[in-house]
Formats: C-alpha cells, structure tokens, sequence
C-alpha cells in the first residue's frame, strides 16, 4: 500500500470506529464493524466475551455478535463448543493476534474437530484479536477469510477498530470493567488453568518452565487475590467467578 | 484512604519533587523496564519536569508518595511533539490551549495489595478528568500500552492518533492516543467502575495543598 492508501486506511478506520460509537444496539454494532472488514478480505465476523460456559444463566447476556448462519451459531452453542473452541483455548496462552491455523496447532483433539466441522460451513482461514486489558483476556474478535492480510497496518487498524467496538458492546450491555475475566494474569491463568487440572506444582512448574517456588508464589498470589484459603477453593472460586474455564 | 494533591512544578518543593523522580524510577525502570535516557542516580526526570508542569500525587495515611502522574501542555514542547511524534501518523500531534498531555502514569505496586492498586488507579483517572475539567481542559493526549488504550476507550471517548508501535524493552505495543475531558467521562467513569466512593472522593479537590506533616 501506498501512503495515500494509508491515509484512506486511517480515515476509514476512525470514521468506522466514530460511527460504531454511535450505534445503540449490537446489531448495528455488527453492521459497521462488518462493512469495515469485509474491505479487507474477511467474509466473517465474530466477537465473543470470554467467560464461563457453566455459568451462564443467559447467554443473550454476554458479549456475542457474529455473522454467523444461524445453523452453525445453534449448533456451536447447543454442542457447548464455546468451552473448546481453539480459538476461544489460545485466546488463555496470547494477547497478540493470532491466525485459526495456529490456534488449531495447539488444540486438543476435540477442538480440531470443531474447527474441521466449520469448514463444512464454509470457513476456511481467519485470524483472532484478543480483547485484553493487562490483567487478562476479556474477549476477542475472530475474523473469517480466505487470506490473511500479511499488511501489518491494516491488521494493526483492524485491531484499533475491533477495540472500540468491544468496549462499545461493553457499554451498550451496561457490563462493569469487572464483568468476565481480568483479575488474573495471563500467568495466575495458566497455573490456575493447570491447577483445576489436577496437575501438581511440580508438574505446572516443568511445564510452563518455571521454578517450583514460583509456581507457588503465583498459588499465594492468586490465593490473595480470590480471598481463598486454599488450593481446591482457589479452584472453585476462580470457577464460579469465571476466570477459568474448566 | 489515601489524599490527592494536585500542584505545579513550581509549588512543590524540591524535596518532594526527588520523591517523585524516584517513585516514577522505580515503576517505570525498575518494574515496567522502560530504556528511558537520562535517567542518574535511580531518578526519572526529563526535561518536561518544568515549573508549570502539574503533578497530580497520591499520598497514604503515613505521608508516602504512593503514585503520581504530571500533566503538561501541548503549547509547549512535550512527549508527543519532541520525543513520540512518530506515534501520531494520523493527522499529527494535536495542540492547543485546551488539550494537555498526561504521562508518567505510576503507582508503586510494592506498597499496594491488587484491589487497592485497582481502587488507586481508578481513583487517579477520576482526579485527573475532574481536575482537567475544571480547568477548562477539553482533550487529554498520552502515550502508553495498548491495555490502557482499550481500558480508556470505555470509558472516555478516545481515539488512537496512529498505530500501535512495539516496544522490546518491556515486550509491549504502545499506542498514542487523545481523549475527551468531560462531565460525560466523569459520570461514565463512575457508572464503569465498581469501587465504593466515599465522600472524600465524591467531593476530591481539584486543587489542594499537602497536608501539614
């Protein structure tokens, strides 16, 4: 691109990020932000909040715009593919974008099979935008594509835009800062996540690389933070307020 | 609890102004690992430390400085214009009487538990908009991670001024961005944000002096 397409980027960008501002209801939220992405390749949006699938009361009350067919969106919901879903596992272990193929490097055999089952509904590639806020992920924007833009501008812009975007959602559902995930770190999630595993600290410590006093001191840490007395009730408290999914 | 104390450079006596460049040492090399130039002696002071620079600090019940953050403006020389004017590729770094430019954002983590570093940092962005308010500011710049780019943006109506830039010293992308300063922010913050208000927050200063010690 040249900088005059540059330009024309940046203005875009900020005219998309003006007018998502001033949509009332997700679906015209989605509405904009989808006629923005669609002139960068991508065929699908969708923007999820990280939160746990057991304790959803409502999941008309969480964070879920998508462009998806309304058989694929039943049957992801109804078969509990949010709990496994790769990209929603990865979005735990990044804050950085990151491509569906990568996410599905890393998955588990189950987590494959959902992303092989999408692409009998027509998905083929796309990349995630983790939604974080420096304590941890709240959500992210997963984008469907046939190419990826290798333009890191673009990919940066799309990035800026799917922020505003996720925030606005935040606003237009009256959700507080503290609404889903973000009081753990990206770390205090890992140990957590392998903790509500059955994993020792030895076996946490050998595979995240760290120190067995680390991993302990992370264990305090959390312990602190969640108002626990120990591990199996840190366990159950960072499930029950959604910071883990088990 | 905790009391505020906005000032300028020149009210602060040279004393509490070494607190301050260590404190912002401290956080901002020490903790966060930012490469900053000019940095003797375990001080962070640059030469946007001026006398009518306004410094908004944090004080606990024992008199420790516990978190601070200065307000500079976009007249004169400043971050954004000599030093990050790269990050504002949009349309420029913005100027104008009533747009001051916010940096150094820090609180000492070491004397905190993480609920009251959460409360204090909410705390801040609340005296920092009340205090820019009422002194006729209508827009605040900054430059800082992209965290805090997505944290502002629910709550003050922000815009990035150009794209994320990633820095190795702390792993981090740092966006510059420009905010409203408005009654609007004020109230969003608190409809955002679920901490207890007392009523020494309710009705925080925008301008006090430091207590008598």
């Amino acid at each position: 691109m040249g900088a005059i397409q540059y330009l024309e980027l940046a203005t875009t960008g900020l005219e998309t990020i003006d007018q998502i501002e001033e949509t009332t209801t997700p679906k015209d939220v989605l509405s904009v932000y989808f006629g923005f992405v669609q002139n960068y390749g991508f065929t699908s949006v969708a923007m999820c909040q990280l939160a746990n699938p057991h304790l959803l009361q409502d999941p008309a009350s969480q964070i879920f715009i998508s462009t998806w067919s309304e058989e694929w969106g039943q049957h992801w919901w109804t078969s509990g593919y949010m709990e496994h879903d790769p990209v929603i596992q990865y979005l735990l272990k990044t804050r950085k974008p990151f491509s569906w193929d990568t996410a599905y490097r890393h998955a588990s055999k189950f987590g494959r099979k959902i992303i092989d089952e999408s692409r009998e509904y027509g998905f083929t590639n796309g990349i995630a935008f983790p939604i974080t806020t420096g304590t941890g992920p709240l959500g992210c924007a997963s984008l469907g594509c046939d190419d990826i833009p290798e333009d890191p501008k673009v990919l940066a812009m799309i990035e800026l835009v799917s922020i505003s975007c996720y925030m606005h959602l935040v606003k237009i559902k009256g959700l507080s800062s503290e609404y889903g995930l973000g009081h753990l770190s990206k770390r205090e999630t890992e140990v957590m996540h392998f903790v509500a595993e059955g994993k020792t600290n030895w076996e946490i410590a050998t595979i995240l690389g760290l120190s067995e006093e680390s991993v302990k001191a992370y264990l305090k840490n959390i312990s602190k933070k969640l108002d626990t007395v120990n591990r199996a009730h840190s366990v159950s408290t960072a499930i029950r307020k959604g910071l883990i999914i088990p | 609890m905790v009391y505020f104390v906005i000032q300028s450079g020149s009210e602060i006596p040279e004393d509490e102004l070494e607190l301050i460049y260590r404190l912002r040492y401290k956080v901002a090399v020490l903790n966060w690992g930012w490469n900053l130039p000019n940095c003797q002696d375990g001080r962070d002071k640059d030469q946007f430390d001026r006398p009518d620079t306004q410094y908004v600090l944090v004080y606990d019940d024992n008199d420790n400085l516990v978190a601070c953050s200065r307000l500079n403006t976009t007249t004169e020389p400043h971050l954004l214009s000599e030093i990050f004017p790269h990050h504002c590729e949009f349309s420029g770094v913005p100027r104008g009487k009533d747009i001051w430019e916010l940096s150094r954002f820090v609180v000492d983590k070491d004397q905190l538990t993480h609920y009251q570093q959460v409360q204090l940092y909410l705390q801040m962005c609340l005296a920092v908009t009340k205090f820019v308010v009422a002194s006729g500011i209508r827009k605040v710049t900054w430059l800082s991670h992209k965290t805090r780019y997505t944290k502002s943006v629910v709550v003050w109506r922000t815009r990035p001024l150009g794209y994320p830039v990633h820095y190795e010293d702390d792993d981090q992308d740092y966006i510059a961005a420009i905010m409203d300063t408005d009654e609007a922010a004020i109230g969003r913050l608190r409809k955002f944000v679920k901490i207890d208000w007392s009523e020494t927050l309710q009705d925080l200063p925008v301008r006090s002096a430091r207590k008598a010690a």
